[in-house]
């Protein structure tokens, strides 16, 4: 059976149906992503002055990937346009750009970003027991200095069976340099950029700490939000490599061969949605 | 055609679709968080993972997380709440405009008031979250936007009122829900208003007030509308005449739902305790209490009519739809003798058949193009005989 419109506009909205269809859609995109930016600006807010995580992502890779992602919108606008110009050598060519900045994108984000992460590790120290790691925190410097404390020590877990085994009474951090040298008015503010933890190692009691796990979604707000959203954008953009494949194999070449105006249109509203992402 | 003769059943649907691409979302996201808390830990709804913002964990920093996290599923939910409401009310006002005097003047009020009454319920939210702590700015102004949504919410009620008003009704048994539906609805909108004002509803919270409330708007508000709808579809989709007997005993529904709420609205000030720890057994409500037992009635019903062999759905307003057609009395094109155009079989298969012609679509029927809907139109515009 002919789907109608899918080529010709509809006399009542002037648009083909996929074309308004990909508008709807992408307005409710923005309501569910924008229902998750406001959970985060909620949360951002009522944090108290000082918790709030800061420079525990890696800025520089974050760029990196932001690019890949905007050059395969630059692509996938290209593959459309040598569809539009009939020229199909072209579109197969930019589309397979499109699919392999998609893939390396999820590959960066999955074999290198969240694993940085999920090694790191974070221990929050009981208040009583605050004074104590006072020589990594340096609190009373903060304090002069009328900024808000630290109470939390991070770094790479050198023990890692401590996480689970009772038996281990303590933690051994390789801290991060904020922890090595706290007093320093430059670390004063975190960091804007990653610095890896350094070889410097603090021992900390277990009895010491309200709660440690390593970068997780359940870590903190700050990481639960920030997993949440990046793993569901991760969701679309792989959506969105699927779908262009679909367009890319012999199906694709098979619809131009019927109706190459159909497949421009299926490639334009698909990246639409990639273009969002 | 023009878009104030577009039956009120299409416009609900229209202001109902923008619901449905807007305010689902939301709550889709706020199921995506609730996903999260429960299977990688994290905290957005539950104070349970007594993560918040990754210091220890005291009574405030707890109410903040629940305020945060309800900021989308509290939004959604009133939303939804609308979805439904105009959906059913959309079914109402058909019914209403089907059976008694059609008044076209009041169409346009509805209209209106819906499209109103759409926008508006994306900011009334918060009404729901007043203990979460928010500040007496926000509180402010959720507090005017649910007192503002009240105004078409009470255009829409009174306008039902005044299609009625003037005809001869017929109580059927759609028609039963449907002025059930009234009053019952106007019970709910006014046991709301206190509760939209934050100084009361911290007092009223948790209680059995609130429960009261709630029932009398999403049961009569939704549910009723939509028993009323899905009736007065009954011989439409099954060419046969609806069970009045059967739709009758169920309509005894509405007598439990008095039974349980009615009192409840004197008990305000009993706060929702626990419930009790009991296994729960036939004759208990869902909070384990023992039950009068009032609402068996429509079941037994049911139950009555499955032992005369005509079925066995449990549910008397589903079992109409299945019950067998030989059994039933006949109906003709117009089963309701309505006299407008939405209830019409050969109208509808009339502007069918002009949609299947190639560039027109079924809002461009025109009264010209087709002597049906010509001569449909013009006893519309006459009014009723």
């Amino acid at each position: 059976m002919e789907i109608p419109y899918t080529v010709t506009a509809r006399p009542d909205t002037g648009l083909w149906n996929a074309k308004v269809g990909i508008w709807l859609f992408l307005a409710s995109e923005v309501m569910l992503f924008g229902g998750l930016f406001s959970a985060y600006i909620f949360l951002r807010l009522d944090a108290e002055p000082g918790v709030w995580p800061h420079g525990l992502l890696n800025v520089p890779v974050g760029t990196m990937n932001t690019a890949i992602l905007i050059a395969s919108s630059v692509t996938v606008v290209l593959a459309w346009a040598s569809l539009k110009m009939r020229r199909f050598n072209a579109y197969w060519w930019y589309m397979l750009a499109t699919i392999s900045c998609g893939v390396i994108f999820l590959f960066v984000k999955l074999y290198f970003e969240w694993p940085q992460k999920f090694d790191h590790f974070g221990a929050y120290i009981k208040p009583s027991a605050l004074e104590k790691y006072e020589p990594y925190l340096g609190n009373k410097h903060l304090l002069s200095e009328g900024l808000a404390p630290r109470v939390e020590i991070t770094g790479h877990l050198h023990n890692h069976e401590a996480l689970h085994d009772p038996n281990i009474k303590e933690y051994e951090i390789g801290l991060d340099p904020i922890y090595t040298d706290p007093t320093n008015p430059k670390m004063d503010r975190p960091h804007f950029l990653y610095v890896p933890p350094t070889d410097k190692i603090a021992k900390i009691d277990k009895a010491d700490v309200e709660r440690a796990t390593m970068f997780v979604p359940s870590h903190s707000t700050y990481f639960a939000t920030y997993f949440t959203i990046t793993g569901l954008h991760g969701l679309h953009v792989l959506g969105g490599v699927i779908v262009f494949i679909y367009f890319w194999l012999p199906v694709g070449s098979k619809l131009y061969r019927q109706n190459p105006e159909h497949l421009a249109n299926r490639v334009e509203v698909a990246r639409v949605v990639l273009a969002l992402c | 055609m023009t878009w104030m003769r577009l039956p009120f059943f299409v416009w609900a649907q229209f202001v109902t679709a923008f619901l449905l691409l807007l305010a689902f979302p939301p709550l889709e996201s706020a199921i995506v968080m609730q996903l999260m808390d429960r299977v990688a830990g994290t905290s957005f709804f539950l104070p349970s993972g007594l993560v918040v913002n990754g210091a220890q964990v005291h009574d405030q920093r707890r109410r903040q997380s629940l305020c945060s996290g309800n900021t989308s599923s509290g939004s959604s939910g009133i939303r939804k709440f609308t979805c439904s409401f105009c959906r059913a009310w959309a079914l109402s006002r058909k019914l209403s405009r089907t059976t008694p005097a059609n008044r076209s003047g009041v169409t346009k009020s509805l209209v209106l008031a819906a499209l109103v009454l759409g926008f508006l319920s994306f900011i009334v939210w918060a009404h729901h979250m007043w203990l979460t702590g928010m500040g007496t700015i926000v509180s402010a102004f959720f507090q005017t936007t649910t007192m503002i949504i009240s105004i078409p919410s009470v255009i829409i009620l009174s306008a039902f009122f005044i299609s009625l008003w003037g005809g001869s009704i017929r109580f059927t048994v759609p028609m039963l829900f449907a002025t059930a539906f009234l009053p019952m609805f106007g019970i709910g909108g006014l046991t709301g208003i206190p509760l939209a004002f934050n100084s009361a509803d911290l007092y009223l919270h948790d209680t059995y007030y609130v429960i009261a409330h709630f029932h009398y708007i999403v049961a009569p508000g939704t549910i009723f509308a939509v028993f009323a709808g899905d009736l007065l579809l009954v011989p439409e989709s099954n060419r046969a005449q609806d069970e009045r007997f059967l739709g009758q005993g169920a309509f005894l529904a509405v007598a439990h739902l008095h039974e349980r709420h009615l009192p409840a609205n004197v008990f305000a000030g009993h706060a929702r305790d626990a419930p009790p720890l009991v296994r729960w057994r036939p004759g208990l409500d869902a909070g384990g209490r023992e039950s009068v037992g009032l609402e068996r009635i429509p079941l037994e019903f049911a139950d009555f009519h499955r032992r005369l062999g005509h079925g066995t759905r449990p549910n008397p307003f589903h079992h109409q739809l299945f019950l067998e057609h030989s059994k039933r009395k006949k109906v003709d094109d117009n089963p309701w003798e309505a006299t407008t155009l939405e209830m019409d079989r050969a109208v509808a298969a009339a502007a069918w058949e002009l949609c299947r012609r190639p560039g027109c679509l079924p809002w461009t029927v025109t009264s010209t193009a087709c002597p049906v809907v010509k001569g449909f139109h013009d006893a519309d515009r006459a009014g009723p005989a």
